[in-house]
């Protein structure tokens, strides 16, 4: 089966285990760092992926014919984020969480539900402030999750180079997502 | 309800003497809210960013196929919290798989537990025997056939103008053999790709005629058979044969064991003895077939927890230790011997590549408290 598109063709009751394993695979890694980032506790983000994960494989079969999986996925991952805060009795109302969540998740456009379209041009803003390389050195650690060494070999440089890089980086992306910076972004559009 | 953007100030220590009153209201409420707060704190005195290792990616799924078996279970579980749950479900011991040594790795200085590689023999329809190495560039003409050597193994291609021209004498069988610790990679003259296993004989013919497609098999092997429906491929071992039309499944069919195992990936493959039916394999399912009796069991598993030896893993998921150690001892320089009773029945869970040093392998069936080993020259000596 081939994901291509990030639309998995027939979401049928066909899809085989090893078929969903290719699902799993895809995504499991950029939802748990949405969860994780969300709700910032490891168990309570590995148990919220899980979640989303054995619902779609439940509703294999019922689910509509193109389905978009991946924004399905993040969606349901989203929605039980916020379920959690609720919980706490915490609301994100200026969304300042969630965008942070997606930064973290290096989500895709085809991801972005369209209720969070003015996140999706924050984060974008945010990502757009790291240099190409900073940009590279972070996708390689956060969503292939290749060690610094790695890395560094990767694209040829010292290890020392490439931890000061990611660092840099962290604080650029951090600071653009500061509650002062974004909360003002967001404001406008509600 | 409180507002994030207050707790977020409060991490960065911004809050006004009003906002201040507002917070501990909240968080002195309950228990959870404080608990909240310090790991929301930790978060954020992080400089480096949150990252997902391969391995735990790997257990997360397995953790996936384990929660989605006995999903009931868990659900009433969970209300018991996390803990319980996974303590509960792992009982058999999950393994906790690094990929680096946390210690360094003292070097051994015999070569006794070296893990296997990849070698095999091979015998030629003309009485040649070849030693095949993981850097062989060579390359031999055969009456019929032209026979690469690589670094991806043996391929066999069917010399165009003997097509033509002679008929193909099917009679000519080559053999390839991965003794101990050796395993290999062969693609036949159709194309079809085969992995083979250690202590693994595979027969087959240098080049196929037309008609069936016949190799025979004893030890372990992955297949992926190249499609052609006039031409079925059938897999003999002792016990079964395996008939398929083009396909990818495995097939373990070793001489010491009393049942063949033939997992499918996918496709469709009959199993058969003498021609006669015996059943009909799915993606997803396994057949154990009894080499004496003939019974026969079909089970839904997940197909890739027994083919993915193929790419570079062991994978166990409550195998018992015994059938773990049988496994190991084909691919390790190594003899074992059970010190305690029924400690062969106890059952363990992980992933862990086949390349890697036997004792640093067997240190994460340590880890999980069941089970010590202790070295004796070529000896493993398996204790509580």
């Amino acid at each position: 089966m081939s994901i291509d598109n990030n639309i998995i063709a027939p979401a049928s009751g066909k899809m085989s285990l090893s078929d969903f394993e290719a699902v799993f695979r895809s995504f499991y890694r950029r939802l748990y760092l949405y969860a994780y980032s969300f709700v910032m506790d490891e168990m309570e983000a590995e148990d919220i992926v899980q979640d989303a994960f054995s619902i779609i494989w439940e509703r294999r079969g019922k689910l509509p014919e193109h389905l978009n999986i991946e924004a399905y996925l993040f969606a349901s991952v989203k929605h039980a984020c916020l379920k959690y805060f609720r919980r706490l009795k915490i609301v994100d109302d200026y969304k300042v969480k969630q965008a942070e969540a997606l930064l973290f998740s290096f989500a895709g456009d085809d991801t972005v539900l369209e209720e969070d379209a003015e996140i999706a041009e924050a984060v974008k803003k945010a990502i757009q402030q790291l240099t190409p390389q900073q940009a590279c050195i972070v996708e390689l650690y956060v969503t292939e999750g290749l060690k610094y060494s790695e890395i560094a070999k990767t694209l040829d440089l010292s290890e020392n180079t490439v931890k000061t890089h990611l660092k840099r980086a962290y604080k650029i992306l951090r600071e653009h997502l500061a509650p002062t910076s974004l909360g003002l972004l967001v404001f406008v559009c509600f | 309800m409180i507002n994030w953007s207050l707790l977020r100030k409060k991490i960065d220590g911004k809050l006004s003497d009003a906002e201040m009153q507002i917070f501990k209201d909240w968080v002195d409420e309950r228990p959870e809210r404080q608990k909240f707060m310090e790991r929301a704190e930790k978060f954020y005195a992080k400089d480096e960013m949150p990252v997902v290792e391969q391995q735990q990616e790997d257990k997360a799924w397995m953790r996936f196929i384990e929660f989605r078996k006995t999903k009931t279970i868990y659900k009433q579980l969970r209300r018991w919290g996390n803990i319980a749950a996974a303590v509960i479900l792992f009982a058999g011991a999950w393994l906790l798989l690094r990929q680096e040594p946390v210690e360094p790795v003292v070097q051994e200085a015999s070569s006794a537990f070296e893990p296997g590689e990849v070698k095999a023999v091979l015998r030629t329809s003309r009485g040649e025997v070849l030693k095949l190495g993981k850097n062989d560039q060579r390359q031999i003409r055969d009456r019929q056939a032209v026979i690469k050597m690589d670094s991806a193994g043996i391929t066999y291609e069917i010399v165009v103008a003997v097509e033509k021209v002679i008929s193909i004498d099917e009679n000519l069988h080559d053999t390839i053999n991965t003794y101990h610790g050796g395993e290999y990679m062969l693609r036949l003259s159709d194309g079809t790709r085969v992995w083979l296993n250690a202590e693994t004989e595979l027969i087959y013919p240098v080049a196929f005629a037309g008609g069936e497609r016949r190799v025979k098999l004893s030890g372990e092997a992955y297949f992926e058979v190249t499609k052609d429906e006039r031409n079925p491929f059938i897999v003999e071992t002792e016990g079964v044969d395996i008939k398929v039309l083009g396909t990818s499944f495995n097939v373990c069919a070793y001489d010491d064991d009393e049942v063949v195992r033939t997992t499918l990936s996918t496709g469709k493959v009959q199993l058969q003895k003498k021609n006669k039916k015996i059943c009909v394999l799915n993606p997803d399912q396994q057949a154990v077939v009894n080499k004496k009796s003939g019974e026969f069991e079909v089970m839904d598993i997940q197909s890739s927890f027994y083919t993915r030896w193929h790419e570079g893993y062991f994978i166990f998921r409550g195998n018992t230790l015994k059938e773990i150690m049988k496994t190991l001892s084909r691919w390790y320089e190594m003899s074992y011997e059970f010190a305690a009773e029924e400690l062969d029945q106890e059952k363990f869970y992980g992933i862990v590549s086949r390349y890697g040093e036997m004792k640093e392998l067997l240190r994460a069936f340590e880890s999980t408290g069941k089970v010590r080993f202790e070295y004796q020259d070529n000896k493993v000596v398996i204790k509580r």
